[in-house]
């Protein structure tokens, strides 16, 4: 992947996925972003090959008594960028410490 | 509460393109409801909140939306594009070769639009300036020359203007300065350059000073004069050189592009307005320019200018009882006549440019049908209607966009081209740029003209049906784009035939001018302008000059006939002077005006005017015989309607002490202000009883023309060899110069005309072949079943003929409307002139004939069998 710079709530949200967050809604719980934020956050991690997303299946689905849901999951080069984005936030100090007291 | 969501995201979903829709719909579906389930039994205050979060896909939508419209994808649908061009060169070629003729032609034309008519005039807040005549009712002339004296009222009484100046055209011999040279010359009022807010590129500014003797012996350069005569010396200023045979100092240059009153006068001088000459109110030579204070409109300057002539009116009313003031907007008036001609071009160009348009949206139609398969395709693979509109807009985009520049540079060759061609007759041609307005123009035109014909193809594509297409390939779009195709090519003859009309009509009026015979000779006949030299300070000695000329002139082998007068035919410069009869009742206020000429007894014969009635003047008339004048059919036939004007007696001009004139002769019309104008009252005097101005030589002679030329020239010269002569024209190249704006926008329609009706031809050839190619089965079924070859050759022609008829009534009756608007551009010719329509309706049928014949046959030689077994 080239140089692609990803956002304070973007590299939050590739971080939650990283830390094993599977859904949308959740992801936006975790982060305390609005699914606003969250969504077209997930739809440019994905354009960038961050992460990837699939669909459960239905088995799983019924047995929770639930509709399928979409689910992601980090990749290779997200993991990297994502390495590269903490460090560029860093200075910040926040950004580990949050998700991890919530 | 949950059905709810559920609508709203099915809602949102709808805004995001096709490709995404599903899945969005699904996973947002999903994440409410799982999160909905918790909640249901909870407060409204949780229920609330995941509602709430609903609300996130319409940024996640919006999201989608962006992606689909990112670079990315444009590019990709750009080089996709590309590669289609790069595979159709063919196509690609006709298509950008009929637009880049149609963008040209209209930035070419706007270019000159935009210089000419629109772009505000070179001088200071030109929006308050306005050019003032006299509007002499009694002769139902508006613009008529200003008399001094009532210059001067205006310029002294008015409360509106800032300042009135006033300026007449004249002409002298410059020497001392190098090569002599014939300069043309403005003599302005000293407020002149101040009323057009310029000042001048070396140099000082006219003062009020300089307009009062005996310090107006003064000149201004303009560039050209300068660069050409002076070698643009920068130390010009101060130099004394001599205009007609007087001193004359150079204070200053003008700055390059500086044409006012137009672009041929070399030289301004201060007018010395003596107050007698501010006295003449029964003579009209000015030209009045004004500007009205920045406090003021346009209407109050009106008023107040007319409010002094209504005061002087009842004041003088021998002589201004009859006269008001017209005033136009000075750019207006510069430009106001060309207005028309232009604004019709300007259309015509229009018509080119939809009819091009119509043609390349056809092409694209048919190019659309044989594409509906890989249309087909890439919809079932996952493109929406939109991304494969948006596909069709950027290849109609990026093909305009290439046309669009090879446009610019055909109008850049064709505005150099007109330039050249109109740059007598259009005033500011010489302005015409390609600057940042007609460059945004061209790509408006350009983008404008992309979206529409890619429009077509678009709209069917949006419309088309995934399943059937993928089944019937481009069998199964056939029918459904042709009524479009139809449409287009029936607006498409309707355009053509507006433009072949107006071609026809302008076609017409030019024969008819020519047919016009102007009452005077026009081959053989060499004219050439004469200065009389400076060092005759009498009269007599002049005459004396030009009695030996015309006398050894005569005896040049090949010469029939010499003589001399003061204004030609076609010069554009004519006098006129009030018409007393004897034994008349003067009529109340200003008697009636009539045109006069001074002349010599050999102008009749070299000019061949017929003789009607008397004689002509003769040498026996002489400075001390008793006074005699010539009059042309029209003045004889108004003032002396019973026929008894030869022998009658009248006075010309404002003096009641001038003697009487006695009628001796005559003469026919002559045309002096050109073929379509009708001749008015006119008298000639012969040249040893009167003054005059500068004189044209007038030598009828046969022979080669160069060799004349020298032996006039030469002749001159030796009579007197410091005499001035200058622009030495034949009388068939005056005509020809006259003629020429009309000639010069008669070949523009023609050649538009003709464009128009070759596309046309193509546009129906393209559609009837195209009709014949996706019926052949059906013909060949008719066949079958016992069809004559002969009858489908009718058939395909009758078709044919159904769409031009329809463009031939419709476009008929666009013509006329357009025709009636154009009305004073048509000579003799009625806005609705059967012959020029008829001929029009045949010329098109005969057109849609010739594009209909070749399909027809290729129609009447389809194979029955091999037809059916296609299907």
């Amino acid at each position: 992947m080239g140089r692609y710079n990803i956002t304070y709530p973007t590299t939050l949200v590739l971080h939650a996925i990283a830390e094993g967050v599977r859904y949308g809604f959740d992801i936006a719980d975790r982060t305390g972003l609005q699914t606003g934020t969250v969504y077209p956050a997930l739809r440019r991690l994905d354009t960038l090959g961050f992460v990837r997303s699939n669909w459960e299946s239905e088995k799983v689905a019924r047995r929770e008594q639930r509709p399928a849901r979409r689910y992601y999951e980090i990749t290779a080069s997200g993991t990297s960028a994502l390495e590269t984005a903490m460090k560029r936030f860093e200075n910040l100090g926040r950004l580990t410490s949050r998700p991890r007291h919530a | 509460m949950r059905s709810l969501l559920r609508r709203f995201i099915a809602c949102v979903a709808r805004l995001t393109p096709a490709w995404a829709r599903r899945e969005f719909q699904a996973e947002w579906d999903a994440e409410l409801e799982t999160a909905w389930a918790p909640a249901a039994g909870r407060s409204w205050r949780d229920r609330a909140s995941v509602a709430a979060r609903a609300l996130g896909s319409i940024p996640d939508a919006w999201f989608l939306i962006r992606q689909q419209w990112s670079l990315d994808m444009l590019m990709q649908d750009i080089r996709y594009a590309l590669r289609l061009m790069r595979q159709r060169v063919g196509y690609t070629a006709v298509v950008i070769v009929t637009l880049a003729l149609g963008i040209g032609a209209n930035t070419a034309m706007f270019s000159a639009i935009h210089a000419v008519l629109v772009r505000p005039l070179p001088f200071k807040e030109p929006d308050r300036l306005v050019m003032i005549w006299e509007n002499d009712r009694l002769n139902r002339k508006p613009r008529y020359a200003v008399a001094p004296a009532n210059f001067d009222d205006w310029r002294t009484q008015t409360h509106v203007f800032e300042q009135i100046a006033a300026y007449l055209a004249q002409s002298g011999s410059i020497t001392g300065a190098g090569e002599p040279f014939h300069a043309t010359v403005a003599a302005v009022s000293a407020n002149f350059f101040d009323t057009l807010g310029v000042t001048p590129a070396l140099g000082r500014p006219l003062t009020p000073a300089d307009g009062v003797p005996p310090n107006h012996r003064v000149l201004v350069l303009s560039d050209a004069a300068w660069r050409t005569h002076f070698g643009g010396d920068p130390n010009v200023v101060e130099r004394t050189v001599q205009l007609g045979g007087m001193p004359y100092r150079i204070v200053a240059v003008m700055p390059v592009g500086f044409a006012f009153p137009d672009r041929t006068i070399d030289i301004w001088r201060p007018f010395p307005f003596r107050p007698d000459l501010l006295a003449i109110r029964a003579q009209h030579f000015l030209t009045v320019i004004g500007r009205f204070k920045r406090s003021a409109s346009l209407e109050q300057a009106r008023i107040d200018v007319e409010s002094i002539a209504v005061a002087a009116q009842k004041k003088y009313p021998q002589t201004n009882e009859q006269r008001g003031t017209t005033m136009v907007p000075l750019q207006e008036a510069i430009v106001g006549e060309v207005r028309s001609p232009m604004y019709l071009l300007g259309a015509a160009v229009g018509l080119l440019l939809l009819i091009a348009c119509a043609n390349v949206a056809n092409l694209m139609l048919v190019q659309g049908s044989s594409r509906v398969r890989e249309m087909a395709v890439r919809a079932a693979l996952g493109a929406d209607r939109f991304r494969i509109a948006r596909q069709l807009l950027i290849e109609g985009t990026l093909l305009a966009l290439v046309s669009g520049a090879a446009g610019v540079a055909l109008a850049a060759a064709g505005t150099r081209a007109l330039t050249r061609l109109a740059v007598d007759y259009v005033p500011r041609i010489t302005d015409v740029r390609l600057d940042p307005a007609v460059l945004a123009f061209a790509l408006a035109v350009s983008l404008v003209t992309g979206v529409f014909f890619a429009f077509a193809p678009a709209l069917r594509a949006s419309r088309s049906n995934v399943q059937r297409d993928l089944r019937e390939g481009s069998r199964g779009a056939i029918g459904s784009g042709r009524w479009l195709r139809n449409a287009l090519v029936v607006s498409e003859v309707a355009a053509a035939v507006v433009l072949v009309t107006a071609a026809a009509l302008l076609l017409e009026s030019f024969w008819r001018v020519l047919q016009v015979r102007p009452g005077f000779a026009t081959t053989e006949v060499l004219t050439v302008e004469t200065e009389s030299s400076e060092k005759y300070q009498q009269d007599a000695q002049n005459r004396q000059f030009y009695t030996d000329l015309l006398a050894r002139l005569s005896a040049v082998p090949g010469v029939h006939a010499a003589g001399v007068v003061n204004n030609l035919p076609l010069s554009g410069q004519g006098w006129t002077a009030w018409l007393t009869i004897e034994n008349r009742p003067r009529p109340l206020g200003e008697p009636p005006e009539v045109g006069y000429r001074v002349a010599t007894p050999g102008y009749l014969s070299a000019m061949q005017i017929p003789l009607l009635q008397g004689r002509w003047i003769s040498d026996g008339d002489t400075a001390d015989s008793i006074k005699v004048i010539a009059v042309n059919k029209a003045l004889a036939d108004q003032f002396f309607p019973s026929g008894n004007a030869v022998g009658s007696r009248v006075r010309l001009g404002p003096n009641p002490k001038a003697p009487w004139r006695t009628i001796v002769g005559v003469i026919g019309n002559v045309h002096h202000a050109g073929p379509e104008v009708e001749p008015a009252p006119e008298a000639f005097e012969p040249f040893t009883q009167d003054s005059f101005g500068d004189l044209t030589l007038v030598v009828r002679a046969e022979g080669d023309r160069a060799a004349i030329a020298t032996a006039v020239r030469s002749v001159a010269r030796t009579v007197d060899p410091s005499v001035v002569l200058w622009r030495m024209q034949w009388m068939d190249g005056i005509l020809d110069d006259h003629l020429a704006p009309r000639r010069l926008s008669l070949l523009l329609v023609e050649g538009f005309a003709v464009l128009a009706l070759g596309l046309a031809l193509l546009g129906i050839y393209g559609v009837m072949s195209f009709a014949v190619s996706e019926r052949v089965p059906e013909i060949g079924i008719r066949m079958a079943l016992g069809a004559a070859p002969a009858e489908i050759h009718q058939m395909v022609i009758r078709d044919g003929l159904r769409l031009a008829i329809p463009g031939l009534v419709t476009g008929a009756a666009l013509a006329l409307v357009v025709a009636r608007l154009a009305r004073n551009m048509l000579f003799e010719v009625s806005p609705g002139d059967p012959i020029a329509f008829a001929t029009v309706a045949i010329g098109v049928l005969g057109v849609a004939l010739i594009a209909c014949y070749v399909p027809a046959r290729r129609a009447a030689r389809v194979d029955p069998l091999t037809a059916i077994r296609v299907e």
